[in-house]
């Protein structure tokens, strides 16, 4: 077992866990994650176990995903940590011009503050934020502005 | 894939504009009468892999926006945003019951998503003060809770309210999943 982990491949692997949990990705790509990882860190043996694993079995893969994460000392996530994880990247990406402020806002409203409803209140500004970029084209420009202030918010406060 | 953008917000539902539909609305279904296209709608596309964002986005593509009835005889229209077609037939119990939640979705007290209430802000809130009277600091923008289907169908309802004037309209329903 490594004594460290780069931080990066614990970040990364916190976010492939945060979307298995909220259905946002499927055994394959988790598995597909696993590879790309192990160029990362190939001496790590519970990504060589992940690695290998036949993507059919859903909850062994997500069993093999929680030994990784235990190896670098991340306790499993809740939902609601999961939620606020992958907003905060979300928002991230957002900042980073990634993905449109509307992309990012909706897939916000849609795939994790309607998903879990401890989070709801928290990333509620980005449900206002999309329906109204949707709904009122003559202020699209002001509501991209808007959600970009909005995401750099949420990341100081996480 | 994107579908056209109007430059307008409709005034939908005011007894006095121009956009608000005076024939019988259709029922609710996918396959209502199409009226307009009110906005450009991109979706965060499958992911190939763990990114996130990961290069083209897929967006949705259908045709959207279809106004609906919100009960017999009812004068209140509802735009049904970012919606598909689906075969008629077999599909009325399912229908009904969608008809049934965007009732129940419409008469419930809702959360402010922008205006007032909210710290999101509500730019059309002019807009509504002129359109229907009072304080544009007094709009607030509203969402119900959200609806999900045994088939994965999910929607929502928002709608503009003022509570000093007592006025709750524009209602529109969000289809946020299962599409």
């Amino acid at each position: 077992m490594k004594a460290a982990f780069d931080p990066p491949l614990a970040a990364s692997a916190l976010r492939t866990r945060a979307m298995r949990l909220l259905d946002l990705a499927d055994p394959h790509q988790v598995i597909e994650w696993a590879n790309a990882a192990l160029i990362e860190d190939p001496t790590n043996d519970s990504l060589v176990a992940l690695a290998i694993l036949d993507a059919e079995d859903g909850q062994e893969v997500d069993s093999a995903l929680d030994a990784v994460l235990a190896e670098m000392g991340i306790a499993p996530l809740y939902p609601n940590e999961a939620a606020m994880i992958l907003a905060k990247k979300t928002a991230e990406d957002i900042i980073a011009n990634k993905v449109t402020p509307h992309d990012g806002a909706r897939f916000i409203w849609v795939k994790l503050a309607r998903r879990v409803p401890e989070v709801e209140e928290a990333l509620r500004v980005f449900i206002g934020l999309a329906s109204e970029w949707e709904e009122d084209p003559i202020h699209r420009e002001q509501y991209d502005s808007d959600i970009v202030r909005a995401s750099r918010s949420l990341v100081r406060t996480m | 894939m994107t579908t056209a953008a109007t430059t307008t917000r409709p005034a939908i539902g005011h007894p006095n504009s121009a956009n608000t539909p005076k024939h019988a609305f259709a029922p609710f279904a996918p396959f209502g009468p199409r009226s307009s296209t009110a906005s450009n709608v991109t979706l965060p596309a499958q992911r190939p892999n763990l990114d996130l964002w990961p290069g083209q986005l897929a967006s949705a593509t259908s045709p959207h926006d279809f106004y609906v009835s919100v009960g017999a005889g009812s004068q209140t229209a509802v735009l049904v945003h970012n919606c598909g077609d689906e075969p008629q037939s077999a599909q009325s119990g399912v229908m009904l019951g969608r008809q049934m939640a965007s009732e129940a979705q419409m008469s419930e007290g809702g959360t402010s998503i922008a205006g007032a209430g909210s710290s999101a802000p509500l730019r059309a809130a002019g807009q509504l003060a002129e359109d229907y009277g009072g304080d544009a600091a007094d709009w607030s923008k509203m969402t119900s809770s959200s609806y999900e289907g045994s088939d994965g169908f999910q929607f929502e309802t928002h709608w503009y309210q003022n509570d000093q004037l007592g006025i709750r309209t524009e209602f529109k329903v969000n289809i946020t999943g299962g599409m």
